[in-house]
């Protein structure tokens, strides 16, 4: 599945970040010295969309605090089934509590979706082949200028900007 | 938690694993029941409160409070997970995609960070392995979310397995 932002075809999706992560094709960080007000517009919308999953940290840990206070529990696997007892109870708590359009969503809408750049992976070169693409720094900041582009063209009203002070 | 949820959970569990079915032993006596013992184990996920403070609320002994725990847990993993923490199907990432295009990101799947969460019992030859850049052993939780606060991909473990799982979902899914 391809798509196009401000005239340059990209072929993979990608996951908001924030700065520690690397500069992969796949992730896209905000920047941390924004020049300018097209940077700075950019800076700000990421960082209003990234902070999604500061949220559901937030939310996960007031709903279940043994995962906000130091655990007690002597191995990794139950510390492991705990925490994913606890991510899979927030979700169905999500479920439980959101106002949401019964046809839209939550149930099993067709099949798992299908990469389609011959994954899986069976051999060793086809493998590094994938992480190259993966890791592409090119890519990762030709994508974040378009990103820059197309949110300040597009979509200029979305984000208010603070008065400078 | 509403009530609704909770008895469903409740039903579902009990109906998976008899340990939560209340029986009687060999003497005749009756054994606790299946709300005692999830009450207890969530009580303690969700209150965060020491095994032994368990007995107060539902006359519940520290050992069968822990046990509960243990298997309710993976009472939950094991039914919940196919639904609640699937991958994202088709109709689920068309409408990531759609939500995300107009919040001014096209292609966009979602945010992803850690969370940390310390880990006051670690065992004294791996707190190495646990240490980054808190002084402190802790567990890390790597997540991908969407704006509903809907949880897609969550690992878990130390740090250096963490980049390694995150590069291989992003080979499964983000090449979509």
């Amino acid at each position: 599945m391809n798509y196009t932002i401000n005239g340059h075809d990209y072929k993979m999706g990608y996951y908001l970040a924030d700065g520690i992560y690397p500069s992969w094709a796949t992730l896209m960080k905000s920047i941390s010295l924004p020049m300018g007000n097209k940077r700075k517009y950019f800076d700000r919308a990421q960082e209003a969309a990234q902070k999604d999953v500061e949220r559901t940290f937030g939310v996960l840990q007031s709903r279940f605090a043994i995962v906000r206070q130091p655990a007690r529990i002597w191995d990794t696997e139950t510390l492991a089934l705990i925490m994913r007892a606890c991510v899979i109870m927030h979700n169905m708590i999500v479920e439980d509590e959101i106002d949401l359009d019964p046809n839209e969503r939550f149930d099993y809408g067709g099949e798992n979706v299908q990469p389609s750049h011959g994954i899986p992976t069976c051999t060793l070169a086809e493998f590094i082949e994938a992480q190259k693409k993966i890791r592409n720094k090119e890519i990762h900041f030709q994508l974040k200028e378009d990103l820059i582009e197309h949110l300040w063209n597009q979509h200029p009203d979305l984000y208010p900007m603070e008065p400078a002070s | 938690m509403r009530r609704n949820l909770f008895i469903r959970i409740m039903n579902t569990v009990e109906g998976h694993d008899d340990y939560f079915v209340k029986k009687r032993n060999a003497a005749g006596v009756l054994g606790l029941s299946c709300f005692q013992k999830i009450t207890a184990a969530l009580r303690m996920l969700t209150y965060g409160v020491p095994v032994d403070a368990t007995d107060e609320y539902v006359r519940i002994g520290e050992s069968t409070a822990l046990e509960s725990l243990r298997r309710f847990v993976v009472a939950v993993v094991e039914i919940f997970e196919t639904e609640y923490l699937r991958h994202p199907n088709e109709a689920d990432t068309a409408h990531l995609l759609a939500l995300n295009e107009k919040r001014g990101f096209p292609r966009m799947l979602g945010s992803i960070d850690c969370m940390h969460w310390a880990w006051k019992n670690c065992p004294v030859e791996s707190k190495g392995q646990y240490k980054g850049h808190v002084n402190k052993p802790t567990v890390i939780l790597e997540a991908v979310a969407s704006h509903d606060l809907w949880i897609w991909h969550a690992f878990f473990g130390c740090l250096g397995l963490i980049m390694i799982s995150t590069s291989f979902t992003g080979l499964h899914y983000l090449q979509t």
